[in-house]
């Protein structure tokens, strides 16, 4: 039975992934890729953590422990919500003779490995650097058997947090707007730490043994993972045992409420007779403010596809606030203050970059795509829809951060001109990227809306499209700096107006064809 | 109303439906009936302009769907059956949202919504999110829907299941309301009573192919629908 029920879990991911013999060469490709960027990073935090800590194993492996499970926590507490209760398979899974504990079970394997993937991406480097600086094979294997135990011990967390998320999901209104403000917390907890690296590193060397005491008396699991990972056999046994017995606990008590949880009507239980004073709104509007409602009541949609807005809106009032530090930390620096210019639009194209709206709206329409095809409205109207929703969430933000850097960094008025234009028309270029992508990849047999919105090929091509974009701007300023920066930038310009030109194209013809055939 | 000539689709390589002709005059109730799997979804999604077809043509008061479906959908309401509807908005904001698309002013859109969901009990409900209506508040919200910009043409896939016998008692006065007015009915049903009883006329539909149509009375003949059905299907 399990077999059966792993089998159904791990069939949808693989159904997702069924693309050609070449499209998935690709993606296992871009996938490598992504990875190794990833790996190359946490080597040099790795690196950075064993040169201030030379004679702390221990604390070096529960600091890199420590971020590990903050990354699989944060990564994995929305998806876990999705995963564990709002799967659209839940009634029919129950109807059959399978104990709830055992679909609770099923589920938490999926979370298990969504946890588990960021703990090793973080790990796998630091044990590296650990076995280039000690050849202790006995810590080594420790430390890498410690990997899936830290895996159970996050999704213990995830689970508990998907639980909460549950809980409260079923007696607030806004889940949305909560969903934001807790990821904007955490997110400015992250940056706040990261700014300040530098301080802390040279405070860690500097007072190595008082964190290590902290760690043993306020997170003695990860200074027990330190330990274990360091070549202690008992640690190792502890924490070992104690992850795996947390996580039974954990199946063993969420498996008491949930039959209740995923059997609860979601949304608003009371009888609430409508406000009908509603003005009629054209056609494009009334499909503009679909895609709208729909963005905004999904925590998942809003948080994975649209967290950039947030963090341009928070940049820029910073930037406003902050323009004279800005100003001198550019001028610190004679390089970059040639290139405020290029900061001035590829920053905040990059964060753009991060809000595919576009791509997982097709496969968001799901079972209920039959709803547009039966309505007198053309797919051009449809997919403009789309398009615009992304614009116009994104535009704002954007030219507003990059008008705040090109405020801080004084940049001249032709080209400030010029970077406000850039920035919009990348707007525009990536959601008509965005959309194509979706269209071509699309996904309308999802169980449950994470799937199409985190773990869709669109979304990662559309990312990986918009990342490469503002990186080859950045990159060919280094090689064009004979042509001034007005001419530069007016030339870019050109480039997207041309790319907006073909993908509108392509749109209309390939993507209206893509559409129609779902 | 509604002319089906020479329809043909397939999947694949199976065809769906092959060579089906039926008419659909003004004032008729038509319905349509078959096996699971003989076609019935398909076609009523053709003549809703919801597939697009392999062969032959498909009418609506003259327009073709296949040329100008956009002018035929603007006639027609479907009712799937199951009636997976956006969770993420009120029953009102869809209703709206519906209304928005068809254009209907303002004061129909009011005077109709209130009527339909006065009828269909649903008004103290219509202020909720979808996503904790039941099944049969979802079909009724969808036939709410379908009727709230008073189409030529009902298309409807066992519109039946899930309501309760007031609701069902309801959609059957509504449907001869329509036809009275001089609109038409094409929809499916397993329900053989309620095809017998409810329609003017009544094909049968038997692997993708029409085996039988006409008149209710002729269909039946001197014996119930439910044997020449089985009849149709071999099985009797």
């Amino acid at each position: 039975m399990i077999k059966a029920l792993l089998k159904k879990q791990f069939s949808e991911l693989a159904a997702f992934y069924s693309l050609s013999k070449k499209g998935k060469a690709g993606m296992i490709l871009l996938f490598c890729l992504l990875f190794a960027v990833y790996l190359v990073l946490f080597v040099g935090l790795s690196l950075f953590l064993a040169e201030a800590l030379p004679n702390h194993p221990s604390l070096y492996f529960a600091i890199m422990s420590l971020i590990a499970l903050m990354l699989g926590v944060f990564l994995g507490v929305f998806s876990t919500y999705a995963g564990l209760y709002r799967a659209k398979d839940n009634e029919l899974l129950l109807s059959l003779p399978v104990p709830p504990s055992l679909i609770l079970f099923v589920r938490m394997i999926g979370v298990y490995v969504t946890g588990l993937l960021p703990a090793a991406l973080v790990l796998l480097p630091a044990i590296f650097v650990f076995a280039v600086q000690s050849a202790d094979l006995l810590s080594i294997l420790f430390a890498l058997l410690l990997i899936p135990f830290l895996g159970l011990v996050i999704l213990s967390i995830n689970c508990a947090l998907g639980y909460l998320v549950a809980f409260v999901a079923d007696r607030i209104r806004h889940k949305s707007f909560f969903a934001v403000l807790f990821t904007l917390g955490f997110l400015a907890l992250y940056y706040l730490v990261y700014f300040r690296a530098n301080e802390y590193l040279s405070l860690l060397s500097s007072h190595a043994d008082e964190v290590e005491a902290f760690f043993r008396r306020f997170l003695f699991p990860l200074y027990a993972f330190g330990r274990g990972a360091s070549g202690d056999l008992l640690a190792f046994l502890g924490f070992s045992a104690c992850a795996a017995l947390l996580s039974f606990l954990v199946w063993t008590l969420l498996s008491r409420t949930f039959l209740s949880l995923v059997t609860k009507k979601r949304g608003d239980k009371k009888r609430r007779p409508a406000n009908d004073a509603h003005p009629p709104q054209s056609v494009p509007v009334a499909l503009l403010r679909r895609e709208l409602t729909r963005f905004f009541a999904s925590p998942t949609y809003l948080l994975n596809c649209g967290l950039g807005i947030f963090i341009l809106l928070l940049l820029s009032v910073l930037l406003f606030l902050r323009a004279g530090w800005v100003y001198s930390l550019v001028q610190s620096v004679p390089t970059l203050s040639d290139y405020a210019y290029v900061l001035s639009s590829a920053i905040p194209c990059m964060i753009a970059a991060t809000n595919a709206i576009c791509a997982p709206s097709i496969s968001l329409e799901g079972n209920r795509l039959w709803i547009l095809r039966s309505l007198p409205v053309t797919s051009k109207d449809i997919l403009r829809a789309k398009r615009r929703l992304q614009t116009f969430l994104c535009a704002p933000p954007t030219l507003l951060c990059s008008l705040a850097l090109c405020i801080a960094t004084k940049v001249q008025l032709w080209e400030s001109l010029a970077i406000l234009l850039f920035c919009l028309l990348f707007v525009i270029f990536f959601a008509e990227a965005s959309l194509l992508f979706g269209l071509l990849k699309p996904n309308l047999v999802w169980t449950n809306e994470a799937v199409p919105v985190k773990q869709s090929v669109g979304v990662l091509l559309s990312l990986l499209c918009g990342f490469l974009t503002v990186a080859l701007f950045a990159a060919s300023s280094l090689f064009t700096s004979f042509l001034g920066e007005l001419p530069f930038l007016l030339f870019w310009c050109f480039l997207l107006a041309m790319g907006i030109l073909l993908l509108t194209k392509l749109l209309s013809t390939k993507g209206v064809r893509a559409w129609e055939a779902l | 109303m509604l002319q089906i000539e020479h329809l043909t689709k397939r999947y694949g390589e199976k065809k769906a439906v092959e060579d089906l002709s039926l008419h659909v005059r003004p004032g008729e109730i038509y319905g349509f009936i078959g096996h699971n799997g003989a076609g019935k979804t398909t076609t009523l999604k053709s003549a809703a302009g919801i597939l697009q077809f392999d062969g032959g043509e498909i009418f609506v008061n003259g327009v073709s769907v296949r040329k100008s479906p956009l002018a035929c959908k603007k006639q027609i309401a479907y009712l799937p059956d199951n009636p997976d509807l956006y969770d993420f908005m009120t029953g009102m904001r869809f209703l709206q949202f519906i209304a928005d698309v068809f254009e209907v002013s303002s004061k129909d859109r009011k005077e109709r919504i209130s009527s339909l969901a006065e009828e269909f009990a649903l008004t103290q409900d219509l202020g909720a999110q979808i996503s904790s209506y039941s099944h049969g508040m979802k079909q009724k919200l969808a036939i709410i829907s379908a009727l709230l910009h008073e189409p030529k043409l009902l298309i409807m896939d066992e519109p039946f299941v899930g309501l309760d016998p007031k609701a069902a008692h309801l959609l059957k006065v509504r449907m001869r309301v329509l036809c009275d007015r001089g609109g038409a009915i094409f929809f499916s049903t397993h329900v053989l009573e309620v095809a017998e009883k409810l329609c003017d006329k009544i094909a049968i539909i038997k692997d993708g192919r029409l085996v039988l149509s006409g008149t209710t009375d002729e269909v039946r003949g001197n014996s119930s629908l439910e044997e020449v059905f089985l009849q149709s299907e071999g099985e009797v």
